[in-house]
């Protein structure tokens, strides 16, 4: 129970897809070290199997009377996708680009299938990281007590000390979000970017985020975005809440989308395109309401009236959506200034315990 | 610690007398240690024949259910039932080479979902005479372990860790770099064989004793078995050459094997039904929510007489520790300030009374009559799976 | 226990053999750890972690070393145009971060951080890939076989030089062909290429015309095809349709300002065939069928004028609408056509003093007096404005009205407006009739007219895939014609292409003043013949296609066109028709993978005619497999660069490398190369010139592109690099700061401080100002000022009486259907990609692994069924040009009568080395070819486009 937790509202309505989040997150954490096959930000398109494929039935999280549920690990080979290489050496001698394992599942295999029969056809985007739970599944599975939330700021991390592979950390999370490194025989994990976080930086995936889709803040920021979409207006919802873990990362619920047709190619008003039903299934029960109090801010605004919820989630400053010191905008120009990032002491050398060699450095 | 220090020591002590309850519970649970100029040095090493083999009983570990449905699923049907143990000392050297049945040689291969087959010997930091043997899951608080595991991984590569524990989840990494292990596949018989072998003496730790209490454990990949998912057995003691046992040791290790120790186990099982099982569960049977405390389905197989005993009446002293209390919520009680819910009593099985000693939820039975605990402790000690065949004692090396 | 001393005594004692190894453990006992344990980890956390320490260092690894920060916009092949910052360690790029520090323009405004992508994103990780080009390569087996050599960047500077300035002398510079291509697309370095091609009179095809991205039909109305706005323009629309187009997936650092517009009270629409990501969650999205965007608005034309909900001051003010159409011919009422004695004299003396100029002054009836007039404004006018009331007049032309006009030659003829021939035409395209053809139910062309015509501010933006139909132009042309049918312009939105910034001061990099030009071709012609296209339109299309699409037969139309095409061939004909050169032998290309479009058989066509292939690029291609010399370039991450169009935000990003970045194998960039070519051609001319004393060899005869008659190639080096000013990429930068109005006032230092870009003055907006705090649009000159269009009118122009227009019944918007083939179940659509720009990037493997991993085509549920093709499976996609192998993707979006994939595959990532555009055959549409008229003259105004969107194909399993 940490003191303070930090979250992040992701806001579906402005997701475009372009997975900007989820290539900035390789880059900055999974490119190297074991860590390739693991996306600890992705993107899938919903409705679909998602990533890894068919997480949603994977179990993990608590059940209603509170107990952690039974869940499975995942395949690399068939849940996550073996990542493929290519044989880009050979394409100058005149070898044709051949994928050298096999192209059977993927993390966004999925991507823009959806549902629906055309011209009903219905799809959004559901970016996806660890939600930093404050009463994390995989917390309450590890038999070995590996995995702890931050005092200052509930990020939820894995002591690699402690970690011993057993990986009952994956079954026990709902959203599948823990992933095994092969290469250390220890669990990882999204960690929220906390070295940036240390450094007034947000997480690569949400400061990169070109649609401009994700605030940053700790829920007991009153003034903040984050508190006030999630608490004020009650429009950021946790995903799968019944799954008991108390994510601390809120969507905002897409609108239903463009309206659907008749048999005669006619508008129908006020089609559900993308049934509620569904967007319930995901969001809970808060859904209907939180569509409402959008449509009906929305309407205001376009009247001419101020919203500030509308102001919010527009956000006119890319820097002002992350509150994460009591100066962000400030902090935002270490990275600005590269002495005065590098002027702050960093750790010399990792240390690690782990019978297999950790380097650090990235290999690609 | 109750040591034997010195060599001239064990000659002086060797030849003490023998009851028959420690003859009964050294035929049982005892392991003769062969005696050689040198422990031989690879699972292979023809000089292993010179041992005696015995077959030890394993269960699985059923106490706590972990949350790998693949991993449970497996757990319904039967696995391995023994371990072949053979043992020599040199006169500066022990070696324990494990030998079981197998279907497939299961290595780590680099997948998310792989488990290479593994096997693992624990033993007590401190053993000897007044010092009770620590709970077999990997020790308690009061009672540490040592734990050395070999793990097969790709390309014929073998993982060693070793470890000190006090009970689950407490797993300590210990730079014990003085064992050596060893541990190979038999393609022919489908067995696994694995050796661990260490100095009478170490810095930290010593097993230069007459009576050496140790425990295995193996792991099967193929059953996705990791971690807590494992087969085990009970304490049994090595009984190393040419010392003589500590009298006192042996007898309080001896209990249950003695007249009168124990008593009816059908008079035990009415009253373990009618008691015990409110809280507890045998597999189907019980009325209590999982893991609200110990399942003791296998608790016969894993666990000593004297430990029964010592459970029923003064539980407190016999913990059996808390797996991960925060498997439970409590949604009786509000949530926290960022929404998270308290862990509920379910799955502690001991709380911290305040003064920092952890006390056992479960009321003691200090006060029922001790023909009573008898008939409990004789039922109990018949939960278990019978090995599915009679012990095996492998191939000769 | 015993202490060690104790131990050792008793050893001594006994005096056993094991002393020795006993000696090993015999030291000081210690202490095992003891035990850790977390009762409760929630409750426990520890204080410190190494796991911790660990990702700090890890962070701190890829942020790079102190001080090597780097800045690169991105991307070269996109016009994104974002500002990034680059982190390296020892030398080597570790990471990129979008800048994220453009200023905010207003407080109601979102500003336009953090640009950027996921391509871009991930460029550190390409730029060190196995499939860059490092050193210069020779090729020693056949072409494409993939055998080469590597050699000296001198030897690889004198072959090319040696080629090109052999082809100068037995050919004269029209033998040659130099060109960079869309992979770079940049104010200084693509200028470098430009300057060498300019200097040599090499050809030089129009890129955005071959590549199909030009916006001929909005020329047509507008004068101009590239304009529109900024996009934070659109955040403040009441409605923003977007046609044929996909920016979610195509336009990602942008697209923000669409759903932050929705929050803000735009209606979102999207008009596509399929069910796109912008569509997913657009306020109304229009499922029109592929091709038929013409006719669709055509039909919200009609609605508009059935309904009225036009603004009859701006119809009269700003469109030809009033003007005068003559119904014996068709043409339009022009003044030197009329008997003056009936028309106001004091008219025409204001508006048409020149009577020269009359024929360009165009007439229509005055709502006071009943009688023709001139208008102001036009080509021929003497007043340029638009304005219809003044001091000295006020004219006020009737829209819709017929009547009878005296010529001088003392006929009366009948006349009408261009407004009632155009309702007239409009006829044909009632909401109902449309249906069949665009699928759109009338209910939807209702709301769309009133949407667009009754909003205060409505922006149509026009995607590229709207134009890659055959007759695409015309569908364009309808789309703009609707949106100057409502009036809207400046800062009432309008059509929105893509918006580009004026730049002043550069060309001295790319070109010199006039001295010389380099041949400048028109893209689509010039690729079409360089293709034997006409060989793939015999076998793409039969007879019917062709009179759906055009009214005339296969054969017919192909005459036509093979005729028109001789008019603008070679030197003779540049200034007559579509100029093109079928003379070109040696190509030296740049950045420009040509053979990723590869239409039909243009790949073997092409190289039967290239006798000598260079080719500088950062990374193999298919087309780079062909080439006779590899030339490897520098990546935007490595040199030195400035890019400022087009104009999507108002910022230019600049390339600078980080301070000890170690280059990647042994790459140039492309001013190094061009510099080297330049000076070596110098050097071999000079040498050969000093054996023969043949002044043909030094002085190489141009008459139709210098001003001197011939090309001095003792002087290539001083006139190449401004007599040694400009000789690198960071020169070239410099340069550009010091002489574009504005850049002012910034340096290299300003510029990097401020993270990476600079904010581009007032004086950048062409038509309209861009002001410091609002979203910029063109027009403002023509709405408020009412500055006249550059059209031949001067206003938005509905009427094109080009001979060849009115022949083809297309002089009023109209709308043509599709000539693909009908036999094929399947329109193949290849809308662009979100995963690579065009086929930069096609092959990081980094991206691959975020889609299918190779080429794969989307195919609706149903049909899929139907075919019995599961996700996953390989299908055969295939027409009369061939087939290809790919992946089937099961998706709900995609219409039943249609196939979606993403373009920009490379060949050699398909079975065979055949890609899908292999299956795509294309026609030149007579209507793009034709040239001549008014402000439809060859330019990078007015050219067309090669169509991608002309094939069908069937499915089959594999």
């Amino acid at each position: 129970m940490s003191k303070r937790q930090i979250a992040m509202v992701m806001d579906l309505n402005k997701c475009i897809g372009c997975q900007t989040c989820t290539v900035s997150c390789k880059t900055q954490w999974t490119n190297r070290n074991g860590r390739e096959y693991m996306y600890w930000n992705n993107v899938e398109t919903k409705p679909g199997p998602g990533y890894p494929k068919q997480w949603e039935t994977m179990g993990g999280g608590f059940d209603e009377q509170g107990n952690l549920r039974e869940g499975v690990v995942p395949s690399r080979t068939s849940d996550y996708g073996t990542p493929w290489d290519y044989n880009l050496e050979d394409i100058k001698s005149g070898e044709l680009l051949e994928a050298q394992q096999p192209l059977k599942v993927g993390p966004n295999w999925d991507e823009d299938q959806g549902a629906g029969d055309f011209p009903n056809s219905y799809a959004f985007y559901l970016p996806r990281i660890c939600n930093h739970c404050s009463s994390p599944g995989c917390l309450a599975a590890c038999p070995r007590g590996a995995i702890f939330k931050r005092d200052q700021d509930g990020i939820v991390l894995i002591d690699h000390e402690r970690c011993e592979g057993l990986r009952y950390c994956i079954a026990g999370c709902p959203y599948k979000k823990v992933y095994f490194n092969p290469k250390l025989y220890k669990s990882e994990k999204c960690i929220f970017c906390f070295p940036r976080i240390e450094k007034g930086l947000p997480p690569a995936c949400a400061q990169q985020c070109v649609g401009r889709i994700r605030f940053v803040g700790y829920l007991d920021d009153v003034e903040g975005q984050v508190h006030k979409l999630v608490y004020k207006y009650k429009v950021a919802l946790p995903l799968h809440p019944e799954m008991g873990t108390q994510p601390n990362v809120y969507y905002v619920p897409p609108l239903p989308g463009p309206p659907k047709f008749d048999a005669n190619g006619k508008p129908i008003p006020n089609s559900e395109r993308i049934p509620i039903n569904y967007l319930e299934s995901l969001f809970g029960e808060g859904t209907r309401e939180a569509l409402k109090v959008v449509e009906a801010e929305k309407e205001k605004r376009k009247n001419g009236q101020p919203s500030e919820l509308m102001d919010i989630l527009i956000a006119y400053k890319h820097a002002d959506m992350f509150r994460i010191s009591d100066t962000p905008q400030q902090l935002l120009q270490i990275e600005k200034r590269p002495k005065a990032a590098m002027a702050s002491p960093a750790p010399k050398k990792a240390a690690t315990t782990t019978t297999t060699t950790t380097t650090t450095t990235p290999t690609r | 610690m109750k040591m034997h220090s010195t060599l001239l020591a064990l000659a002086i002590h060797a030849g003490a007398a023998a009851s028959p309850a420690t003859d009964r519970f050294l035929a049982a649970d005892g392991i003769v240690v062969g005696s050689a100029p040198a422990v031989p040095a690879t699972v292979d090493d023809a000089g292993w024949a010179s041992a005696m083999a015995t077959s030890v009983v394993v269960a699985p570990q059923s106490t706590v259910t972990l949350n790998d449905k693949g991993a449970n699923a497996f757990r319904q049907s039967p696995a391995p039932g023994n371990v072949v143990v053979r043992a020599i000392a040199s006169p500066t050297e022990l070696g324990v080479l494990l030998e079981w049945d197998d279907a497939t040689e299961n290595r780590f291969v680099g997948e998310t979902d792989s488990y290479g087959d593994s096997a693992a010997i624990e033993m007590p930091v401190a053993f000897g005479a007044g010092q009770r043997l620590p709970y077999i899951g990997m020790g308690d608080a009061g009672s540490h372990v040592v734990v050395h595991m070999v793990r097969a991984m790709d390309q014929g590569k073998v993982t060693t860790r070793h470890a000190v524990a006090a009970g689950f989840g407490s797993l300590t990494a210990a730079p014990l770099g003085w064992m050596k292990t060893g541990m190979a596949w038999q393609p022919k018989t489908k067995r696994w064989r694995a050796l661990f072998v260490r100095p009478l003496k170490a810095p930290e730790h010593s097993v230069d004793a007459a009576i050496v209490p140790i425990a295995f454990a193996l792991w099967d990949g193929a059953r996705d078995q990791r971690g807590g998912n494992k087969v085990l057995s009970a304490w049994h003691v090595l009984r190393l050459p040419g010392r003589a046992p500590d009298a006192t040791y042996v007898a309080e290790l001896a209990f249950g094997y003695g007249d009168g120790d124990v008593g009816d186990a059908a008079r035990g099982q009415a009253m373990v039904e009618a008691i015990c099982l409110s809280c507890h569960r045998i597999g189907a049977k019980g009325y209590s929510p999982p893991d609200l405390a110990p399942e003791l389905t296998n608790v016969g197989v894993l666990s000593s007489y004297s430990y029964l005993r010592d459970s029923v009446m003064t539980p407190s002293a016999a913990l059996v520790p808390n797996l991960n209390v925060n498997r439970h919520q409590d949604r009786t009680k509000p949530k926290d300030d960022n929404g998270a819910h308290a862990h509920g009593s379910l799955g502690a099985f001991a709380v911290n009374d305040g003064s920092g000693t952890a006390q056992s939820v479960m009321p003691g039975f200090g006060a029922m009559p001790k023909e009573q605990v008898a008939d409990i402790v004789a039922y109990l000690k018949t939960l278990g799976r019978a090995p599915s065949s009679p012990p095996s004692p492998g191939a000769t090396p | 226990m015993s202490s060690r001393r104790d131990v050792l005594k008793n050893l001594m004692a006994l005096g056993t053999t094991a002393v020795a190894s006993n000696l090993v453990h015999a030291q000081t006992p210690q202490p095992l750890p003891t035990p850790e344990r977390r009762d409760d980890p929630r409750l426990q956390p520890p204080k410190k972690t190494s796991t911790e320490d660990m990702y700090r260092l890890e962070f701190a690894d890829t942020l790079g070393d102190s001080g090597e920060h780097g800045f690169a916009y991105h991307c070269v092949n996109c016009q994104g145009n974002c500002a990034w910052q680059v982190w390296s360690k020892d030398g080597k790029v570790t990471r990129e971060n979008q800048s994220a520090s453009y200023p905010s323009i207003a407080d109601d405004i979102p500003d336009a951080n953090p640009r950027g992508c996921n391509k871009g994103v991930q460029h550190s990780q390409t730029m060190y890939e196995p499939d860059r080009l490092l050193y210069p390569m020779r090729r020693i087996g056949q072409r494409g076989e993939g055998k080469w050599k590597r050699i000296s960047w001198d030897e690889a500077i004198t072959e090319v030089s040696e080629k090109l300035y052999e082809t100068m002398r037995d050919k004269g510079p029209e033998g040659n062909y130099v060109h960079i291509g869309a992979g770079v697309l940049t104010e200084a370095r693509a200028a470098s290429v430009k300057r060498l091609g300019a200097l040599l009179g090499a050809v030089r095809p129009y890129i955005a015309s071959y590549v199909g991205d030009m916006f001929p039909g909005v020329s047509a109305v507008y004068g101009e095809g590239n304009i529109g706005c900024t996009y934070d323009f659109i955040y403040k629309s009441n409605v923003a349709v977007f046609w044929g187009c996909n920016p979610n997936t195509s336009r990602i650092p942008d697209a923000h300002y669409l759903w932050e517009g929705k929050y803000n009270g735009s209606k979102i629409i999207v008009i596509t065939p399929e069910f796109n990501s912008t569509a997913m969650h657009a306020d109304l999205w229009v499922p029109v069928k592929a091709g038929a965007d013409g006719h669709l608005a055509l039909s919200i034309c009609k609605r508009i004028i059935d309904r009225k909900l036009y603004d009859e001051t701006f119809l009269q003010t700003h469109t030809d609408l009033p003007l005068l159409v003559r119904e014996d011919n068709g043409h339009l009422l022009r003044l030197s056509d009329l008997d003056l004695t009936g028309v106001d004299k004091k008219l025409v003396e204001l508006f048409a003093a020149d009577e020269e100029k009359r024929h360009d002054v165009f007439v229509a009836f005055d709502k006071v007096t009943r009688k023709p007039i001139p208008l102001p404004g036009c080509e021929g006018s003497t007043v340029e404005t638009l304005r219809l009331q003044d001091i000295d007049w006020n004219v006020i032309p009737v829209l819709d009205t017929k009547g009878t006009v005296k010529l001088k030659d003392g006929t009366t003829i009948k006349v009408s407006t261009v407004f009632a021939r155009f309702k007239s035409e409009l006829g044909r395209f009632t909401p109902e009739k449309t249906k069949n053809i665009t699928g759109v139910h009338p209910s939807i062309v209702e709301e769309l007219a009133v949407d667009v015509a009754k909003s205060k501010v409505a922006v149509l933006t026009l995607g590229f895939s709207v134009g890659k139909h055959f007759n695409g132009m015309l569908s364009q042309r309808a789309i703009s014609a609707l949106a100057a049918l409502s009036g809207k312009l400046g800062e009432r939105g309008g059509i929105n292409t893509e918006n580009e910034w004026n730049i002043t001061g550069l060309a001295g990099l790319s070109g010199f003043d006039g001295k010389y030009l380099h041949r400048f071709a028109s893209g689509m012609t010039s690729e079409f013949v360089l293709g034997d296209g006409m060989k793939t339109y015999d076998q793409a299309f039969n007879d019917d296609d062709v009179q759906r699409a055009t009214g005339m037969s296969k054969s017919a139309y192909q005459e036509r066109i093979e005729g028109m095409l001789k008019e603008g061939k070679n030197d003779e004909g540049y200034l007559k028709g579509k100029p093109y050169w079928d003379t070109c032998e040696t190509y030296l290309l740049f950045a420009d993978a040509r053979f990723r479009r590869n239409k039909g058989g243009y790949k073997d066509a092409f190289l039967e005619k290239a006798k000598f292939i260079a080719y500088g690029d950062i990374r193999i291609s298919d087309f780079a497999m062909y080439a006779d010399v590899l030339l490897p370039c520098t990546s935007h991450y490595e040199c030195w660069d400035i890019r400022t169009n087009p104009g999507y935000h108002r910022f230019a990003n600049i390339a600078v490398p980080p301070q000890h970045f170690k280059p990647v194998g042994e790459t140039k960039s492309e001013w190094e190369i061009s510099a080297l070519i330049a000076a070596k051609i110098e050097a071999l001319a000079k040498a050969r010139f000093e054996k023969t004393k043949n002044d043909a060899d030094i002085k190489i005869p141009d008459t139709t592109h210098t001003t001197t008659g011939f090309r001095s190639l003792d002087t290539l080096d001083e006139e190449f690099t401004l007599g040694g000013t400009i000789k690198t990429d960071k020169d070239a930068v410099e340069y550009a700061l010091e002489h574009v109005d504005q850049f002012k006032p910034n340096t290299v230092k300003t510029i990097y401080d401020r993270g990476g870009f600079l904010v581009l003055g007032e004086n950048a907006g062409k038509s309209s100002p861009l002001y410091k705090d609002k979203p910029y649009n063109t027009f403002e000159a023509q709405q408020h000022l009412s500055q006249r269009f550059d059209t031949l009118s001067g206003r938005l122009t509905f009427y094109v009486d080009h001979p060849l227009w009115i022949e083809a019944g297309a002089a009023v918007p109209t709308a043509r259907e599709s000539i693909r083939p009908k036999r094929h179940p399947f329109v193949l659509m290849t809308p662009h990609a979100r995963w690579s720009i065009h086929s930069t990037y096609k092959t990081s493997t980094t991206l691959l692994r975020l889609q299918r991993g190779k080429p794969c085509v989307m195919i609706n549920p149903e049909i899929a069924k139907g075919l019995g093709i599961n996700d996953g499976d390989d299908v055969i996609m295939k027409n009369e040009l061939g087939e290809a192998v790919l992946m089937a993707k099961i998706a709900a979006g995609v219409p039943k009568d249609a196939v979606v994939m993403e373009h920009g595959w490379e060949p050699f990532m398909y079975k065979g080395r055949k890609g899908h555009n292999a299956l795509v055959g294309d026609m030149l549409n007579m209507l793009e070819l034709s040239d001549g008229w008014g402000h439809l003259k060859f330019g990078t105004n007015w050219d067309g486009n090669q169509h991608a969107y002309d094939a069908t194909v069937e499915l089959v399993k594999v």
